[in-house]
């Protein structure tokens, strides 16, 4: 019978522990983790603040916000965003995940031609902001995300502190 | 049995370890705080200031204003907002019948029946968080008693959460 609990307790923990939105499609993983992987370089301000009436009125962005490296030795490749929002404390009203966007900029003097990015206004569904049409070098390429956040003019969420938390996905195709 | 589960646990370790790796270095997630501070404001806008009692017809009815006052709230807290004065009497105050504010009536538009403006029991409106323009009526219904004369009063909007 322990065996039980402690199989439930796993799972139960594993689920928890590494829950991120389905898979897009298609999504292969060619290659190995060295030559084929999606690095974190630098990141900006984790605060998003919102603290005068005039920030709640126009739209906030936050430039170069995370910067992404991608290495796909192997396949061409598609990158995508998801997010969720979480709320601390009592319960009250969720920021609109459509208050988001995400906006992309290639850095660096990659072959423009065969990547394609966009901006995209985020769900709980991963969406694909870069796409490549051939293999990167050993270098790999460089993405600059920008968040724009909007909307909160409304004044339907509480004060307090939300967590966005982004998914970022690689995918072979 | 006790077999069965100790197969059953370790096939889901591998199944749950295997995917595990092949995305390890292809997922990345990131947190970011959004911060809201406490969000108070009221603004004002008024279509006039002035009841002009030039004809009769003025001093037995009295003159209503509907929608004189709009006032728009922004809170991201229940908020209430209330209408002081200056003085519970108009000015000016030193005259044989200094006339009280309370002549004056306040309504939102909605409402049907207005209330006296003083600061004994003040007027407001409240709800719950959000942006909302509230629309006032205003009625001045002073009678016959008062002196020929103009009579000013400040009125004071104030928003405070509930």
């Amino acid at each position: 019978m322990k065996y039980l609990y402690l199989s439930i307790l796993f799972f139960g923990f594993f689920i928890r522990a590494n829950a991120q939105p389905a898979a897009p499609s298609p999504c292969t993983a060619l290659g190995t983790e060295a030559r084929n992987k999606l690095t974190v370089v630098s990141e900006g301000t984790l605060n998003f603040t919102l603290g005068t009436l005039n920030s709640f009125e126009t739209a906030q962005t936050y430039s170069n916000n995370i910067r992404l490296n991608v290495l796909s030795r192997d396949s061409k490749y598609r990158v995508y965003v998801a997010a969720e929002l979480s709320l601390a404390g009592s319960p009250s009203t969720a920021i609109p995940m459509a208050n988001f966007q995400v906006q992309t900029a290639l850095v660096g003097t990659n072959p423009q031609n065969r990547i394609t990015v966009s901006n995209v206004t985020l769900s709980g569904a991963y969406q694909q902001f870069v796409q490549r049409t051939n293999a990167t070098n050993t270098a790999g390429d460089v993405f600059d995300l920008t968040v724009k956040l909007s909307g909160m003019n409304t004044y339907t969420q509480a004060p307090g502190n939300y967590t966005l938390k982004f998914h970022y996905r690689l995918c072979h195709y | 049995m006790k077999n069965f589960v100790r197969t059953i646990i370790f096939i889901g370790w591998i199944m749950a370890f295997i995917p595990l790796v092949g995305v390890a270095q292809r997922y990345v997630t990131r947190s970011r705080t959004v911060q809201l501070y406490q969000v108070l404001d009221v603004s004002l806008n008024s279509t006039s200031s002035v009841f002009d009692f030039s004809a009769l017809a003025n001093y037995e009815n009295g003159i209503a204003k509907p929608g004189m006052i709009t006032a728009t709230v922004k809170a991201n807290v229940p908020w209430k907002l209330t209408l002081t004065l200056a003085s519970n009497t108009l000015s000016p105050q030193i005259t044989p019948t200094p006339m009280p504010s309370s002549v004056i009536g306040i309504k939102a538009s909605t409402a049907s029946t207005y209330t006296p403006v003083q600061n004994n029991a003040p007027f407001f409106v409240q709800n719950n968080r959000g942006l909302y323009t509230i629309v006032f009526d205003l009625r001045a219904l002073p009678g016959y008693q008062y002196e020929t004369q103009e009579y000013l009063g400040d009125f004071y909007f104030t928003v405070s959460q509930q």
